[in-house]
């Protein structure tokens, strides 16, 4: 108390400096304030506009007192703001010198819909009121967010967004593949600019994490904002193009403190297992290759026991014992209140462990999160900290171990007898006691013989100073300064016994280690203005932006190995800088027009190319505010969106390719004159000094509407895009660089789409609530223009330098290129034998055909929640329809002659073999269109019920106990284990663990 | 009071503004890592940077990558797929009767093995990247070391004189990879020290005006390279060019139409007269200490490989450890494990008497015959020539990477060349054409043969008993008219017994990739 009386004084001092009058009169107001429900508000905050050390707090009866000085009032009224909670109320009272007034306040109930319209929309250097915007930008805030087993901020978001798609992969705090409206670009990044309370953030994850937002902890996150149209995020400029992610953490609120205890239990259980040949089946399948082969290989089946010199014959599941349920557990507490009586703060820690069902594998992460929001000079200065640190564990596993689990031979033993040779793990051996290089390994030897971990410590924060000038109260500016910065170091170690380590490792085993320290400061500066002149609002903002990515990394090199050696890398620093304005304008708060321009520069680009302009327009009708409408009963809010843009895309892996550069290859590739020693050589870099800006330019018109007095709401969005100059990585003429595959402005494609979304309150009295949450879009991208007709990506696993996938012009980017597969008359596919679809006789590579693309059609996301009484109930289901999958496992593990090897062992190969019953492998057998298979599917994602308690643990405390479940259940036609395949490539993914969960939630 | 605050705040603008005006300096960013650095920098600031930068023109041969076995130079290929040397013997290899290669899982393999490629294989796009690759390095070179450079760069007389003899090296390099660009594709696409670098279309050079183009260039370094044999191992001196030249003529009749016997003589002379001596012992011309237990006085031209300093999956590491498997015991050859693919054809295999030891072949588990192109290694006798073992029954440095250096240029060779070109009519005489022949089969102990034995067929098997597996095989079939009809063996056409290809097979295409990035590449007739 006595450090906030000195703040008060103090101060009063600068008050007294500030303020042009001295007036020693007063007035004195008190009441009663009381809820929705009657009952009186406790602790309630009631203060005075203009005036920020005046406060009072409702006592337990819900009075109040307050006394305020003339220099309050303004034009002889002074404003009274009233805040229970997030409710806030506003009263204006006349001020007459030394009287004493009652005002007593009756919080009522306000209506969700007049919520939603007053939702504040971060569309980049400010925000904008939900029922103003003009883009297309979706807001999610923690209500809409999905429930469940949520490892990593994008999870909240997942399937909630029309036209946002997250695909996450099964590891512990794996990444995400996050693409809003499928992205904009073919080679250069696909991924959306993510930006924390202002903060640009690096799109590339730290050494040793595998996702950007790994370190962020989910509870902190008060809100989501979408930009999806160039229209709102042509504010971001050339970093826009996939769209802009705007997350704000929750802030401090001034009041009582509150705190918020979650602790949170998951089972992590193992949801399938490939399908391979049982060692009974094996042992058929590789007896009747021997006999169409006239080949022994049925001798290498089972296992010779050295000391009773007896052959045993096991049945191992290999998957068994590298698949396990584990459970994890994540705890959250929060504290939120006015630090000193005088700064609205937040603090929170949280703690993270999540097991990954293949053993070994872990990821943990521990956080601390402060945010104080303090205001000065009656609100005119406000200032914004946020700093947080996390620590982020990973252990790795080894993902081989799926793959060898699927080949190793099923008749062998886990463990041989002795513990001394390879562990005491069985392995394949030639003669000589050696591993056989080429066999598959000991699965579990992989994983439990390799120690692959790193740890990382991420520091974040932003200061944010918003000045509303004295003399000019309609102008702002604001000063954001940010930093990011990622230590990480890691650890790889193979024990010295393992099977996999060969050659001058053997009998060493292998260790590397690395330190990475990156570094992203920031600084933003704008003004803003804004102002009504009669029927005209104007509210315009320009600013100027810096940012700076440094770093280096160190890597040990193989400590084991006598040509190894470590290297320390210092990155080429990106620097970018920004010149933006926009300017809204609404006439009769009916018609919004918005106007953005950023001028952007990259460090990526010579002089003569770094510069790029950035516009955008957008314009919004607000129909419901004409009087055609104004008093129509069904549509109770109408709004029509048009907008256009250009945004743009530098973000490529290199810089500087604009001067001729050599650089220093490494001493395993060196050269030795004579006999002398070795020597370093220089090579010469890719020179390119034209590239420049990839430009998307996009279309958008929507309809944001409400029905029935808003309980139907929801917006169709139409777009198409276009981009140009893609940057691409094409294979140049052979000899006009010192690469013959390098990045240039080659290429355009098109996009385009159809959004929905709806949300329905289909009761909402006080015992029953129910709520509908549906979103679905439809996105298309076509190529326009290429370097050259048909590009081929997609490597197929197992044909080392063969594709599965191409790029080529008018057809979607990633389709498959693949033949025609014949069948007999029975409907089974004939081993090799395709359609010569150009009829030349021969079937070669000019046989091959597009068909389809990994990129669904059609995306949808539902979410249901309830609530009666004390029970709630939430359910999260998604579908995507038109994404097909290239089932690599059965088109490469799934032959016969894969179970001999002429290497002197045997291997298992997939059960698809029993369907399919293909004899001989062949790079155009895996190439077959048999393979690609349609993966459309519906998935219940999450079901959560929970079950509060009030006032158990004290006056305005509650308990939630909630259960659920997670990656529940999947429709679909697919053949392989799970449809959702980010690029569309079925091999050795890591399954997603079906979680069962149990936590509860405390507030007090 | 508000006259105050205006004040700060113009002044804070101005403040702002002056300090976004400094800050759009911080835009000229350039590599600061060491590994990374401006051309100039690095030559300017190192004296030896122009040996090191010759070093890389040698290493083109030798690795995949600037960055050891997991990188290369070629961009849309396996790294070891795309290395020069491994892509050469592919193509010089793999589709004759010395070799067959089983990985039929890999695409290119089969076609290669079985004599069918197309215009879209990865190992003949290896290979016709990595001879352009070469010939932008060092013309690059030469273009980064004129004399006017030099001298601006304030480079010393001492250095620039010695700089002098790398850009013959240089020149030297480039003419050998067109060499193998005219043997191979006969066009090719023609950079040379005044082309630009960026974006565009280079143009092709016929296969005659490569022929006279690379003749003059070797002709013109003759003189500026460092004499025969008095070069640092490894480097390209005097004998190399004649050796060069007489591969050129020795086979310009099917370059150009017009045969060269006399000069493909005089030049085999030449280099047979500079003091090369054959090592006692054939083998350890194969074996991982081939630089220095004695192999080196017959190696013309070696490209080098280091368990630790030169590592790729290919060269020698590729065809040391692609022709282990089966039975064969990975410690008796040196390595960590076989890669069980390459083989050799039974039409190899009898070629020689049993009494000749330089067929040095594994037989155990291992057919004669091949009953299918496939995995197998046990169809086909593997090949124990090269081995990563030392002279002295020890082991290369690293078990993964092997020491031994190929020999692309050996006296045998310069031996082998001047008999036929003596047979064709190209003079010299037969007294030394016996003599030489006889001097290869006493030093392997294999049987002695007299001047009645020496003809063109006795030579062209000669060659294949001396040469096998060094890359020969191919161009010398094609000059004695049996590549691709008039003589078969097994799998040849994809045929058990043998086919005949089609005529056009003597070229291979040019990759169908290369001419979709660069129109200005036309095709060879018949593909």
């Amino acid at each position: 108390m006595r450090n906030s009386n000195q703040m008060r004084k103090w101060l009063a001092v600068f008050m007294l400096l500030i303020s042009s009058s001295m007036v020693m009169a007063q007035m004195t107001v008190n009441g009663k304030i009381t809820d929705s429900s009657g009952s009186p508000v406790i602790g309630g905050i009631v203060s005075v506009d203009g005036m920020d050390s005046l406060i009072s707090e409702t006592d337990l009866e819900g009075n109040y007192s307050i006394t305020i000085p003339a220099e309050a009032a303004k034009d002889g009224k002074v404003s009274l703001l009233i805040m229970d909670g997030d409710a806030t109320e506003t009263r204006v009272l006349d001020y007459r010198d030394g009287s004493s007034i009652t005002e007593s306040i009756a919080f009522k109930e306000v209506s969700k819909t007049e919520q939603l319209k007053d939702v504040v929309v971060q569309v980049g250097y400010g925000g904008v009121k939900k029922k103003d915007a003009t883009g297309a930008v979706d807001v999610l805030r923690e209500e809409d967010f999905n429930k469940g087993a949520i490892t990593t901020a994008e999870n909240l978001l997942m399937g909630r967004v029309a036209g946002l798609q997250v695909t996450t992969g099964g590891s512990p705090g794996s990444g995400s593949a996050i693409r809003i409206r499928g992205g904009a670009s073919l080679n250069a990044s696909n991924d959306p600019l993510i930006v924390i309370d202002g903060v640009v953030m690096d799109n590339n994850a730290a050494s040793g994490s595998s996702n950007v937002l790994s370190s962020i902890n989910p509870n902190d996150i008060e809100s989501f904002s979408v930009l999806k149209d160039a229209s709102a995020s042509a504010i971001y400029g050339s970093r826009a193009s996939n769209g802009v992610i705007i997350i704000t953490t929750k802030k401090g609120k001034k009041g009582d403190w509150k705190f918020n205890y979650d602790a949170r239990f998951d089972y992590n259980t193992v949801p399938y297992k490939n399908d391979v040949l049982s060692a009974s089946e094996f042992t058929q399948v590789v007896n009747e290759y021997d006999a169409d082969n006239a080949t022994t290989f049925s001798n290498l089946l089972g296992y010779l026991n050295p000391t009773t010199n007896v052959r045993e014959y096991y049945d191992t599941d290999w998957q068994d014992y590298i698949l396990e349920n584990r459970l994890g557990t994540q705890h959250n507490l929060s504290a939120r209140g006015a630090l000193f009586n005088r700064i609205p703060s937040r603090f929170s820690v949280g703690y993270n462990y999540t097991p990954g069902i293949l053993l070994t594998s872990n990821f943990q992460r521990t956080n601390f999160g402060t945010s104080l929001n303090p205001t000065f000079f009656d609100n005119h200065l406000k200032v914004n900290v946020n700093a947080n640190i996390a620590w982020e564990d990973w252990r790795y596993a080894d993902t081989g171990a799926i793959g060898a689990a699927m080949a190793m031979d099923p008749t062998k033993p886990v463990y041989t007898s002795n513990s001394n040779v390879w562990g005491g793990f069985y392995q394949w051996l030639q003669s000589n006691g050696q591993v056989i290089g080429l066999a598959p390994k000991n699965p579990l030897g992989l994983l439990l013989q390799r120690h692959n971990t790193s740890n990382i410590r991420k520091i974040w924060g932003n200061t944010e100073v918003d000045y509303k000038f004295h003399f000019l109260p309609e102008l702002r500016a604001v000063v954001n300064l940010s930093l990011e910065t990622n230590d990480s170091e890691g650890e790889d170690i193979t024990d010295r016994n393992a099977g996999n380590v060969t050659g001058e490792l053997a009998g060493l085993g292998s260790h590397t280690y690395y330190n990475q320290w990156r570094q992203n400061k920031l600084m933003d500066a704008y003004l803003n203005y804004v102002k009504e002149f009669g029927k005209v609002r104007v509210d315009a903002t320009a600013g100027y932006n810096y940012q700076l990515f440094e770093g280096w990394q160190f890597n040990s090199g193989q400590l084991f190995s006598a040509s190894s050696e470590s290297d320390l890398d210092s990155y080429t620093d990106i620097n970018l800088q920004s010149y933006f304005g926009r300017l809204n304008i609404g006439f009769y708060d009916k018609y919004l027009l918005t106007l953005t321009y950023r001028r952007d520069g990259t460090s990526r680009f010579s002089p003569e190319n770094r510069w790029g302009n950035f516009p955008s327009a957008a314009f919004a009708w607000k129909l419901k505010e004409e009087s055609f409408l104004r008093n129509n009963s069904v549509i109770s809010d109408l709004k029509l969106r048009l907008g256009w843009g250009i945004t743009g895309q530098q973000s490529i892996g290199t810089s500087g390719l604009f001067v001729p550069l050599v650089g220093i290859g490494n001493n395993n590739s060196q050269w030795i004159f004579g006999n002398g020693s070795p020597i370093y050589v220089p090579f010469p870099n890719y020179r390119v000094d034209d590239l420049k800006w990839e430009e998307t330019t996009t279309w958008n018109a929507g309809l944001d509407f409400g029905l029935f007095t808003d309980k139907l709401r929801g917006n169709i969005d139409v777009y198409y895009k276009e981009s140009i100059d893609l940057i691409a990585e094409v294979d140049l003429p052979p000899g006009s660089n010192f690469v013959n595959r390098g990045l240039t402005n080659f290429g355009s494609l098109n996009s385009k789409g159809v959004e929905l979304g709806l949300s329905y309150d289909a009761i909402s009295q006080e015992d029953l609530e129910l709520t509908f949450n549906y979103n679905a879009s439809y996105n298309k991208i076509e190529l326009d223009e290429l370097a050259s007709p048909i590009i081929e990506v997609g490597g197929l696993q197992g044909f080392i330098g063969n594709n599965i996938q191409a790029h080529s012009v008018g057809r979607r980017p990633y389709s498959y290129w693949v033949f025609k597969q014949l069948y007999d008359t029975s409907g089974n596919a004939i081993n090799g034998a395709f359609a010569d679809l150009n009829g030349d006789g021969t079937i070669d590579n000019d046989d091959r055909y597009m068909k389809e693309g990994s990129n669904p059609d059609v995306t949808m996301g539902f979410l249901t929640n309830m609530r009666y009484k004390n029970f709630d109930f939430s359910m999260s289901w998604r579908a995507s329809f038109g994404n097909f999958v290239f089932n690599n496992i059965a088109a490469v593990n799934a032959y016969r002659n894969n179970v001999a090897s002429s290497n002197g062992y045997i291997a298992n190969i997939s059960a698809y073999y029993l369907q399919d019953g293909l004899l001989q492998s062949d790079v155009k057998q895996a190439q077959s269109d048999m393979f690609i298979e349609d993966a459309s599917f519906v998935k219940l994602d999450n079901l959560t019920v929970g079950y509060s308690v009030f006032n158990a643990l004290g006056d305005k405390t509650k308990v939630r106990f909630y259960a659920g479940a997670q990656n529940i259940l999947t429709i679909s036609d697919y053949l392989g284990e799970d449809p959702e395949v980010f690029d569309g490539r079925d091999y050795n993914v890591y399954p997603r663990a079906r979680i069962f969960m149990f936590g509860f939630n405390i507030d007090f | 009071m508000k006259k105050v605050f205006q004040i700060q705040f113009w002044s804070l603008l101005l403040i702002a503004l002056f300090t976004v005006s400094s800050c759009t300096d911080d835009l000229d960013v350039l590599p600061t890592d060491d590994d990374a650095n401006t051309l100039e920098e690095y030559l300017t600031n190192n004296p030896d940077g122009y040996k090191n930068y010759l070093g890389k023109l040698y290493s083109g041969l030798a690795v995949s990558g600037p960055n050891g076995a997991g990188s290369s130079d070629i961009q849309g290929l396996d790294n070891g797929f795309g290395q020069y040397l491994r892509a050469y013997w592919m193509m010089q290899e793999v589709p004759t009767d010395e070799a067959i290669l089983g990985w039929v899982n890999d695409q290119g393999v089969l076609p290669m093995s079985a004599g069918t490629w197309s215009t879209d294989n990865q190992f003949i796009r290896a290979m016709y990247l990595r001879i352009v690759y070469q010939a932008r390095i060092n013309s690059e070179y030469l273009a980064q070391t004129t004399t006017d450079k030099l001298n601006a760069r304030g480079v010393s007389a001492t250095l620039q004189s010695e700089i002098a003899t790398y850009r013959a090296e240089a020149r030297f390099l480039r003419a050998l990879s067109y060499y193998h660009g005219i043997d191979l594709f006969g066009k090719m696409t023609y950079i040379d020290e005044n082309s630009p670098v960026g974006f565009f279309y280079p143009e092709e050079k016929s296969r005659a005006e490569l022929f006279s183009y690379v003749e003059s260039e070797l002709l013109a370094i003759e003189s500026q390279m460092v004499a025969a044999r008095a070069n640092e191992y490894g480097r390209a001196d005097r004998a190399a060019v004649w050796m060069l030249l007489a591969k050129l003529y020795l086979n310009a009749e099917v370059y150009t139409g017009t045969a060269r016997w006399t000069d493909a003589l005089t030049y085999s002379k030449k280099v047979i007269d500079a003091g090369y001596t054959l090592n006692g012992n054939y083998a350890n011309v194969f074996k991982a200490d081939n630089n220095t237990n004695g192999a080196q006085n017959e190696v013309i031209f070696p490209v080098l490989s280091d368990g630790n300093h030169l590592q790729s999956y290919g060269s020698t590491t590729f065809i040391i450890h692609a022709a282990t498997g089966g039975s064969m015991v990975t410690a008796d050859r040196g390595i960590d494990f076989g890669w069980g693919g390459l083989r050799t054809r039974r039409e190899l295999v009898t070629k020689f008497p049993s009494s000749d030891p330089r067929g040095m072949f594994h037989t155990s588990g291992q057919s004669l015959d091949i009953a299918a192109i496939g995995p197998e290694f046990t169809q086909g006798y593997a090949v124990n020539k090269f081995s990563n073992k030392t002279s002295t029954g020890g082991n290369g440095a690293n078990p993964t990477f092997v020491d031994t250096d190929f020999p692309l240029f050996r006296l045998a060779d310069a031996y082998l060349m001047y008999a036929e070109a003596h047979l064709r009519g190209g003079g010299g005489s037969i007294t030394d054409a016996t003599t030489y022949v006889l001097n290869l089969r006493t030093r392997s102990g294999a049987s002695p043969i007299t001047a009645g034995d020496l003809n063109l067929n006795f030579i062209l098997d000669e060659r294949a008993r001396e040469l096998y597996w060094e890359g020969h095989r191919r161009q010398d079939l094609i000059r004695f008219n049996k590549f691709v009809g008039n003589y078969n063996w097994q799998w040849k056409n994809n045929s058990l017994s043998g086919s005949n290809m089609p005529n056009h097979f003597n070229l291979y295409p040019i990759p169908a990739q290369s001419r979709l990035a660069n129109p200005n590449l036309t095709q060879n007739p018949d593909y």
